[in-house]
């Protein structure tokens, strides 16, 4: 195991004077050169971009200029983020015949404006329709601790970038699970905030109802700071929130004395590997939670989810699926023209339901302030590995994956995902610390109460 | 063949040519299936018991929000 210094680490260093930004990112970049060919992380390394950037930084700061709170820290994106000056390509090949973006994404922007520097774009499932991390025109992301085995996905690249010690910080999109999927398989922490919570301006979208951005990090101080940058509304964003900020950085460390923590049970421990389920229970114990909760009808919420992310998806990309069919990955054209003729009377329907299953859910958060649940079913798969065997039941990777992350969601709700502790030679797996909407800061205190108690632990590689 | 299966290659056929979509012969299995799996999905979300008056879709939308 490699210690890679934190986000947090880098920023002190660079306003101490100890380092430069410029030093920092030539060593970021030189190990992206070697790391990536293992990884095949990254789509699009900036290195110039980065490398201006940061002697612009410098040199602000010999004029005595205050360092960002994310001074000289290196970022990637996954690469549906617009980056200026070139094609987001959103993990496809069509996408790369695009006119090259004119601006940059809100969510660079912020992190820019607090000190971080871009160092590249990164892989992902061919418009963000997967859980694997393989990808039909660049190749499959690599999971860090083997490299036989799936990054997870749909925010693969961004994942095994921040796994692999590539960069400690990174950008991922989450739909149904697509930044708490490769989070858990990579072992590292990651963010899906409240729906509407950050902004998504600048984002190439998939399902948009269903759409959120969010961060990447291997400790929970690193995720939060990320977090507080990338908070604010954005009149570029419909659906972004008009609320006040609300930084969860000053009350990190204030402990969950006074929490209600409840596991969920049901469809959250069904079709688990063993070991997993045995995971979550010893961190139930180790917090001392007694608590267990079920969410109503959960196996429908994730069917409605599934039928609402269809049709937005093969609505979005009618176009391109009557022009460039040939140039879509079949696997991904296929379902996404599925999509484009589900009947309205199918998706109406989810919506409606989606509605109820929200209602529940609050009435669940009335009793408990925070619910633990797995991330994922499994550990990471073997690329191109089809099924997987649980209690004697073959399941499909691909459906399966998002599992757990799809119903929570569907709703909305916030959720830090936690790599738990594990022995040596095992593979990672994460748990779903999820509150009610807009209440990221307990889901924030719980992580950071796990990662102190030694129960979270990232082992990057 | 299921008359699930025939009704939703039925559905197809009579859907892609008004979205402006051509399915080739070696994908068509394909759609089918990912079709077949949405309308298990559906069922599953329709069978569910709704008030009318009382559950309203959850569409993304507030009035008077520009953007």
């Amino acid at each position: 195991m490699t210690a890679h210094r934190t986000a947090g680490e880098i920023a002190a260093a660079v306003a101490r004077g100890e380092t430069t930004a410029s030093a920092e990112i030539t060593q970021v970049l030189a190990g992206i050169a070697v790391g990536n060919a293992r990884l095949g992380a990254f789509t699009d390394v900036m290195g110039q971009r980065a490398l201006v950037r940061a002697a612009a930084a410098d040199l602000a700061r010999t004029r005595g200029e205050p360092a960002g709170p994310l001074a000289g820290v290196p970022f990637a994106v996954k690469n549906l983020f617009d980056i200026a000056g070139i094609a987001t390509r959103a993990g496809s090949k069509i996408n790369r015949d695009n006119k090259p973006a004119e601006r940059d994404a809100t969510a660079i922007t912020r992190l820019e404006e607090a000190g971080a520097i871009l160092v590249g774009a990164c892989s992902m499932d061919e418009y963000a329709y997967g859980f694997t991390g393989e990808n039909a025109h660049d190749g499959p992301s690599h999971n860090p601790h083997d490299t036989s085995r799936m990054s997870g996905g749909s925010s693969g690249g961004p994942a095994a970038a921040v796994a692999g010690g590539l960069v400690p910080i990174a950008l991922g999109s989450d739909t149904n699970g697509s930044i708490r999927v490769p989070a858990s398989l990579c072992g590292i922490y990651g963010l899906k905030p409240t729906y509407g919570r950050l902004s998504r301006a600048g984002t190439f979208p998939f399902a948009a109802s269903l759409d959120h951005i969010g961060p990447f990090a291997r400790n929970v101080a690193d995720l939060a700071a990320v977090y507080d940058v990338l908070q604010g509304s954005d009149p570029r964003d419909p659906v972004c929130c008009l609320r006040d900020e609300d930084p969860v950085c000053p009350t990190l460390d204030s402990g969950i004395g006074h929490s209600r923590l409840a596991i969920a049970d049901g469809y959250f421990l069904a079709g688990a590997m063993p070991e997993a389920r045995a995971a979550i229970e010893g961190v139930a114990q180790a917090l001392g939670v007694v608590g267990r909760v079920t969410l109503p009808e959960a196996h429908r919420a994730r069917a409605a989810a599934y039928v609402i992310t269809a049709s937005e998806g093969g609505a979005l990309h009618r176009e391109r699926l009557a022009l460039r069919a040939a140039d879509f990955d079949p696997d991904t054209r296929d379902r996404l023209t599925a999509g484009a003729i589900i009947p309205a009377v199918w998706v109406y329907a989810a919506q409606r339901f989606r509605r109820w299953f929200h209602r529940e859910v609050m009435n669940v958060f009335d009793g408990v302030d925070v619910i633990l649940a797995l991330a994922t079913p499994i550990t990471a798969p073997k690329l191109g590995q089809k099924t997987f065997l649980v209690d004697g039941v073959e399941l499909g990777v691909r459906a399966n994956l998002g599992l757990y992350a799809q119903p929570l969601s569907f709703i909305g709700l916030p959720v830090v995902t936690v790599p738990l502790r594990r022995a040596q030679g095992e593979l990672p797996i994460g748990i779903q610390i999820v509150a009610a909407p807009w209440n990221e800061a307990a889901a924030f205190r719980v992580a950071r109460e796990m990662e102190a108690r030694g129960l979270a632990l990232c082992s990057s590689q | 063949m299921s008359a699930q299966r025939r009704e939703l290659e039925a559905l197809l056929d009579a859907m892609a040519p008004l979205l402006g979509l051509r399915v080739e012969a070696a994908a068509r299995a394909r759609v089918i299936d990912s079709l077949a799996m949405a309308a298990g999905f559906a069922a599953l979300v329709m069978e569910f018991p709704l008030d009318e008056g009382a559950v309203e879709a959850a569409a993304v939308f507030r009035a008077g929000e520009r953007g």
